[in-house]
């Protein structure tokens, strides 16, 4: 079963520019997707619709596990947790108030959330750090404090839009661990990123965007099959992105 | 010096170039027409003013004319020019020193920090200018057209316009620094800013309080007090502001000269200010972003109380108090009014009774006379009904003067920001959000206005007002509170203001609180003089014009929520 679903996807700025050009695309359950693509590809603009953020031009549909955005949109929000790419809410609020604000918005119950701050702090090493308020966070940290709080309702779907910016060598290394056992229990993850070698270590599937078409979907080995043997991944990059 | 100017005229578009822009951009010409129909607003609103001053301008020459002391009158003039700038210029010095949060960009760029204190006090300037021009031209147009000046008299005043604000700003913009650099090691940054502002409000109102006074007085002592010179409160004012004496005198014919010291005695005020202030300054506002934090591990017991389920309403609506009142700049700027209101009024009220009657107890005695008349008065008749208008009408009028100061509501979207996407990517529908965000709003109104005004009622039924009228007047104030925060609500709802660089803009220069104030006072004075009008013309019972205000008013509140429920859905999905 398909975990999101788009189809005839279009989204227009403005009225005149077109960021992401009727997108057929599906994720599949179990699997880690990366999103990849240049700078104004139209990566974060997707993940804002599919979240319900932005509206999509008439005519396309969005499913997210099985419920459409815009006929179900509470039923289909409860499904994914998102971290955008700005994460700069919530500055005032402590550490432990956001996350707790977190699982009362999705309803976690008292004892499932008291485990997964404590797991998730521990991972993250953000135990210290939880009583104080957020704008005292570093970058990197504030970064950590959404991821933390996008999942704390153990959605079915992550949804995270350069998740790995900003974050030291352990902290991206835990949160690539929790993506793994998170596809490896069925469940699926799509995250977007400029980092090719995450893409080629960590993704089941990748998806390549360029001008808001979607160039390229599927694994990183048939890709490599269609091109010449010891080609690297970001000279293949390079030319299917290239402005042909 | 190029650089300077530079900077500083950054600095001015920055801070006031966009005051006038909401919305996300769409519909550009819609705005502009409301923005039209804004500032006409407020010209209206400050005609009567204008004229009165004029007409004070005029009537003062004619007065002290005759007595040849015209140059009082002048001098007055520019005292409280000075006084009206350090009164206003502080909270203004405050946002544009301290709250700006624009210190952390200039720093990298190559500019001498004389430089850039000079530019932040440049912008603060030609704002106390547009303040006190206010003031200064219509009093020395109807001074000068009844005195028949000459060309003279009219550039002299040109110039002083321009460089009066700059001693008393100078004065102003120091006692913070030192303010701000004493509170340096403070852990709590925006308690101290608010704490600070709380201060410096109570110190101006002191100084409003005393020219209170001032302007009392009769023309005898008021001439007295002008020329009893050293000790008198003007006294005082021509030590403060050295260089006022010469502008007075270059006004009323003393010669060039006079204008040279003037101007060269505010030139030294500023030399000296940008000296001392470009040490001071840096050393406060760099701490400004700094926050405490503890870094420590939250133990069993603490979590307990931290983590702790509770429904999704109450959680938003914390959450919207906790980012409220959090922030020096919002609390500020929304909500300020409201838990101090009643010492406002009543402290000078106080103090003034005191200094009025000479002792406290001749105070008690007086209470003890109003009680007796209070007890006295008649259960019907006429006088009776006057009361209990008065109970309602004032409550009445306190609800819609501080409850249109409440800007919570006015600007709850707009302060989400960049933010705003969070609305839009929980599983919380939109009502339940407005429905938190309102309550946000309403809960500090409704405990803040009526529920003050129910404890001053109160008090007053224990003296002897008639009880209906005060429940009567505390339910009038409570449905005018549901009504006005739905519609603030519901204006920032259609436009609110996402695009904002700092917390600042997204209040200050937030044209929804603006408008929400300025037609909730229409339409409060035109319902309360509808109500008043009909009491006197008809004779009609105040209870019975009281309840049938009620029941107006909560059928506006009913059409007004659902207003705002039907709107939420269809706006915020429109949000991009
Ligand atoms: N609010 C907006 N209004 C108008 N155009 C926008 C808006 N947001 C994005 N765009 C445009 O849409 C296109 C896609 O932007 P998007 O943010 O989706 O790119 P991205 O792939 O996430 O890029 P990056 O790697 O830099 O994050 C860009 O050309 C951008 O200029
Ligand atoms: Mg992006």
């Amino acid at each position: 079963m398909s975990m999101i679903r788009l189809e005839h996807i279009s989204k227009t700025y403005a009225g005149t520019h077109k960021a992401v050009d009727d997108m057929n695309w599906e994720i599949q359950e179990g699997t880690i997707t990366g999103f990849i693509g240049p700078n104004g590809a139209g990566k974060t603009t997707t993940l804002k619709m599919i979240t319900g953020i932005l509206e999509p031009d008439a005519g396309g549909s969005i499913t997210v596990n099985g419920k459409d955005i815009r006929r179900e949109p509470l039923a289909a929000k409860r499904q994914f947790g998102f971290v955008s790419d700005s994460p700069d809410n919530f500055l005032r609020l402590k550490g432990i108030e956001y996350l707790n604000f977190m699982g009362d918005i999705y309803q976690v119950p008292t004892q499932e959330r008291k485990e997964r701050i404590a797991s998730y702090a521990a991972r993250f090493e953000m135990e210290d750090a939880l009583k104080d308020r957020i704008l005292s966070y570093s970058h990197g940290m504030r970064q950590k404090i959404m991821v933390m709080g996008a999942l704390i309702h153990n959605p079915a779907i992550w949804i995270l839009d350069e998740p790995l910016t900003g974050l030291d060598p352990k902290s991206a290394f835990a949160l690539k661990e929790m993506m793994r056992e998170h596809a490896d229990a069925g469940r699926s993850v799509l995250f977007s990123t400029h980092v090719l070698e995450v893409a080629e270590k960590l993704c089941d599937q990748i998806a390549i965007i360029n001008r808001g078409r979607i160039v390229y979907k599927g694994t990183l080995e048939e890709l490599r099959g269609q091109f010449q043997e010891g080609e690297t991944l970001e000279e293949i990059f390079l030319s299917i992105t290239k402005d042909a | 010096m190029r650089k300077f100017f530079v900077l500083a005229w950054t600095l001015l578009r920055c801070g006031m170039g966009n005051a006038m822009s909401t919305g996300t951009g769409k519909k550009k010409k819609k705005r502009n027409l409301s923005g039209a129909a804004l500032w006409l607003l407020v010209a209206v609103c400050l005609l009567p003013m204008l004229a009165m001053l004029f007409q004070g301008g005029r009537a003062g020459y004619g007065m002290l004319a005759a007595t040849g002391q015209e140059g009082l009158l002048l001098e007055l003039i520019c005292f409280a020019g000075g006084l009206v700038t350090l009164v206003f210029g502080l909270p203004y010095i405050l946002t544009v020193f301290y709250m700006s949060g624009d210190i952390q960009n200039l720093l990298p760029l190559p500019l001498r920090p004389a430089q850039i204190v000079g530019a932040k006090f440049v912008v603060v300037w030609v704002y106390e200018i547009l303040t006190t021009a206010v003031i200064f031209l219509p009093l020395f147009l109807g001074f000068g057209i009844e005195a028949g000046a000459g060309l003279s008299f009219w550039l002299i005043t040109l110039i002083g316009i321009l460089l009066v604000p700059a001693v008393p700003m100078a004065y102003a913009a120091l006692a913070s620094m030192i303010f701000m650099r004493l509170g340096k090691a403070a852990h709590n940054k925006s308690l101290l800013t608010t704490l600070g502002t709380i201060l410096l409000l109570i110190v101006a109102m002191g100084v409003g309080m005393l020219s209170g006074q001032m302007g009392n007085m009769d023309q005898e002592s008021l001439v007295a007090l002008v020329l009893a010179g050293h000790n008198s409160l003007v006294g005082i004012l021509s030590r403060l502001f050295p260089n006022l004496r010469f502008l007075v005198a270059a006004l009323t014919g003393g010669g060039a000269w006079n204008l040279l010291i003037f101007a060269g005695i505010t030139a030294g005020f500023v030399a000296l200010f940008l000296l001392v202030a470009s040490r001071l300054y840096f050393g406060g506002v760099l701490t400004m972003s700094e926050t405490s934090s503890k870094r420590q591990r939250i133990t069993a017991k603490e979590e307990e109380k931290l983590v702790r389920r509770s429904g999704v309403r109450a959680a938003y609506l914390k959450k919207e108090f906790r980012l409220l009142f959090r922030s020096p700049t919002y609390f500020l700027n929304c909500a300020l009014m409201l838990p101090i209101w009643p010492f406002l009024f009543l402290v000078p009220m106080g103090i003034a009774l005191v200094m009025e009657l000479g002792s406290l107890s001749e105070v008690g005695e007086l209470l003890g006379i109003v009680r007796g008349l209070l007890q006295e008065l008649p259960s019907s008749g006429e006088e009776a009904a006057l009361v209990a208008g008065i109970m309602m009408l004032s409550a009445y009028g306190v609800t819609v003067f501080i409850g249109s100061t409440n800007l919570i509501c006015a600007t709850a979207i707009s302060r989400e920001g960049e933010g705003y996407m969070f609305m839009k990517y929980i599983p919380l529908s939109y009502r339940q959000q407005m429905q938190a965000k309102l309550l946000s709003g309403l809960i500090p109104g409704l405990l803040c206005i009526s529920g003050y005004l129910l404890v001053l009622l109160l008090i007053g039924v224990a003296l002897g007002l008639p009880l209906a009228a005060a429940l009567l007047a505390v339910a009038l104030s409570v449905a005018l509170n549901v009504g006005m925060n739905c519609f603030q609500l519901w204006r920032d709802l259609c436009r609110p203001k996402l695009t904002w660089e700092n917390e600042q803009q997204a209040v200050k220069q937030n044209l929804n609180a603006t408008i929400t104030l300025f037609v909730l006072w229409a339409l409060g004075l035109g319902l309360g003089a509808l109500a008043v009008w009909l009491f006197g013309r008809f004779e009609i019972s105040p209870y019975l014009l009281g309840g049938g205000l009620l029941l107006l008013l909560a059928a506006l509140d009913v059409l007004l929520y659902r207003l705002l429920m039907q709107g939420a859905e269809r706006k915020i999905q429109a949000y991009e």
